[in-house]
């Protein structure tokens, strides 16, 4: 085979393979650096995903929190005193804290997103 | 005989032969172009299908870059740019058929290094069952319902994004598929959803591929540039390079210039619009031009629009909403323009005072001066996509799955409307202009029509005022009252 030809088919294959490992390579990287992925939907769409995260007592907590949905949403922890007041669609946003208590504490949506909104609550089990 | 000006200003058969430059003429002869722009757009399009996948049936499709690049970005430099300065030039790039050119020949750069394999190069064909698509498909009508199809899910494909990876994944398989069992092109040339419209308004590009010195040709056997030769394979497209005389098919491969063994292929600068004189016309390419500029009212009247009952109905909120809309679209574009355009073309045939003059032909036609105008429609409506919405290009670039990514800090930069004051403003500039184009092709194409220039003035006047009604109608959806 020519090398212009072995040329084209690393070029092919760069092209097409390419993609698909930096992009998963790299949002491998960068779900290892957080404790958690939390997912905010509706309730009809899904609802918080995971429902509940658990964390350990005085480590370093980092949530990214991504709306995947199509509507506004918020993020509050009343008891952990954490306030994601407005979270557009498609946005996303990293949460950092530190628990120094255990427990379990809810968080929830504060912003009317769909007929059943009240039923958007999630919790953080401090272990 | 004085020569013919467009606008009183350029000579219609001004050419000017980009390829005199060397640089120009080397790259084109290249093997490397253009694999290179292909290669490049296909890892564009394998993250744009990735976005799409990931992105599902709910995620908002103005934070997905599959729906952005795809609808907004790639659509918008298509009828801003591609189309309308450079003909096919988005066919010259385009990923889908790689595979299948692959698939066919059995290599990706060079046409062969083994001379056994020259008898299979002059057949353009290696691999595949190499059949020859049926003569009475050889138009543009399959193109038409194909894309008129198309457009009935548009509401759906360009806000999900799971929908468009689907539409991109019918278009990949079917190409591999047609490149399987038919020769060459054919699916770019007879099955593309986008070929149709992206060949009828190539006839309006101010650029061109054709020979340049008509007795080499004629001397030249067999003509490589059709067969192919170890530096080449022959046209990609079955067009007959050697007497191309129109965009439609042209879907700039460049593989004749590196066939002729003369150098004798030319990539000219023209006026805009000369095909539309060329007397090479079907009643396919007609309709593809009823079609694109019914496809532009409902569009612009469901998404641009202020009705609301028209929305709702094409936003196809139950079965019946959908039926409504796509009965409605289709009755719209494929019998009541075209009934319309007839009937002015009748009061042409009539005003004209010429009896032998077939309307079938007068029909035919004038129908090309719908060409520009259509154009003209889409450069509108596609400054009604941009304005509003090209603000969402820089979230998804940096963060295309929207995972929270920031690749160029642009993620956080909130949606902006740019310039949607002006949108009118400049969708009713792009309406002029492209009118003006209209009408200085219409009154020649009277001329060829009409045996007589006091017939073709008389017979113009009809096709004058649906031209300038159908513009100011536009002119109307887009600025308003």
């Amino acid at each position: 085979m020519r090398r212009n030809e072995v040329i084209g088919m690393v070029l092919l294959l760069f092209a097409t393979l390419g993609p698909i490992v930096l992009v998963f390579g790299y949002e491998g990287y960068r779900q290892s650096q957080f404790t958690a992925e939390l997912i905010a939907l509706t309730p009809e769409q899904g609802n918080w995903q995971p429902l509940e995260i658990r964390v350990s007592q005085g480590e370093d907590v980092r949530i990214l929190l991504r709306n995947a949905d199509v509507v506004t949403h918020s993020f509050v922890v009343p008891e952990l005193d954490i306030h994601v007041n407005e979270l557009k669609a498609g946005h996303s946003k990293i949460i950092e804290f530190t628990p120094q208590e255990k427990g379990e504490f809810s968080y929830l949506c504060t912003i009317w997103c769909s007929p059943r909104h009240p039923e958007m609550v999630g919790k953080i089990i401090v272990e | 005989m004085a020569p013919d000006k467009l606008f009183g200003l350029i000579d219609l058969n001004w050419r000017y032969d980009l390829t005199q430059h060397r640089p120009v003429r080397a790259l084109l002869r290249s093997r490397w172009f253009p694999i290179l722009p292909i290669l490049f757009n296909m890892f564009l399009f394998v993250v744009i299908l990735i976005a799409a996948f990931m992105g599902g049936f709910s995620s908002p499709g103005n934070f997905n870059f599959a729906v952005m690049m795809v609808w907004i970005v790639w659509w918008v430099a298509l009828m801003f740019m591609l189309v309308p300065l450079f003909g096919r030039s988005w066919c010259m790039m385009c990923p889908f058929p790689v595979v299948g050119d692959f698939i066919q020949r059995g290599r990706l750069i060079d046409p062969t290094d083994d001379k056994t394999d020259m008898d299979r190069v002059k057949k353009g064909k290696i691999r595949g069952l190499g059949k020859k698509w049926p003569q009475k498909l050889r138009n543009m009508w399959m193109l038409n319902f194909i894309f008129l199809i198309t457009t009935f899910f548009s509401p759906f494909m360009t806000v999900r994004p799971m929908a468009t990876f689907i539409l991109l994944a019918i278009i990949i398989v079917v190409a591999i598929i047609t490149a399987w069992i038919y020769e060459k092109r054919t699916f770019c040339r007879y099955l593309c959803p986008v070929s149709g419209f992206i060949g009828l308004y190539s006839q309006f590009a101010p650029v061109e591929v054709r020979r340049n010195h008509k007795p080499t040709c004629d001397k030249h056997f067999p003509k490589t540039c059709w067969t192919g030769n170890e530096k080449g394979w022959g046209c990609s497209w079955m067009q007959l390079p050697f007497m191309q005389k129109k965009n439609t098919y042209c879907g700039f491969c460049f593989e004749c210039f590196k066939t002729c063994p003369y150098d004798n292929m030319s990539f000219y600068v023209r006026p805009p619009g000369t095909d539309l004189l060329v007397k090479e016309r079907g009643l396919d390419e007609s309709w593809k031009a009823f079609l694109m500029i019914g496809i532009a009212i409902v569009f612009s009247v469901s998404y641009q629009g202020p009705w609301e009952f028209i929305k709702e109905i094409a936003h196809m909120t139950s079965i019946s909403n959908f039926l409504v809309f796509i009965t409605a679209h289709a009755t719209l574009s494929m019998v009541l323009i075209p009934l319309i355009f007839f009937i002015f073309c009748w009061f042409s045939k009539l005003f004209s005072g010429s009896k032998e003059t077939p309307l079938k032909q007068i029909f035919l036609n004038f129908s090309y001066a719908l060409i520009p105008l259509g154009l003209g429609v889409w450069v509108a409506f596609s400054f009604g996509i941009l304005f509003p919405n090209g603000s969402y290009i820089l979230h998804v670039i940096s963060d295309p799955f929207a995972w929270g990514w920031n690749l160029f800090g642009t993620a956080g930069i909130p949606w902006t409307p740019v310039l949607t004051y002006w949108t009118g403003i400049f969708q009713g500039i792009a309406l002029l202009i492209f009118y003006t184009f209209a009408v200085a092709y219409g009154f020649r194409l009277s001329k060829q029509t009409y045996p007589t220039l006091k017939h073709a003035k008389r017979g113009w006047y009809p096709i004058l005022t649906v031209l300038t009604l159908s513009t100011v109608g536009f002119l109307g959806l887009f600025i308003g009252g």
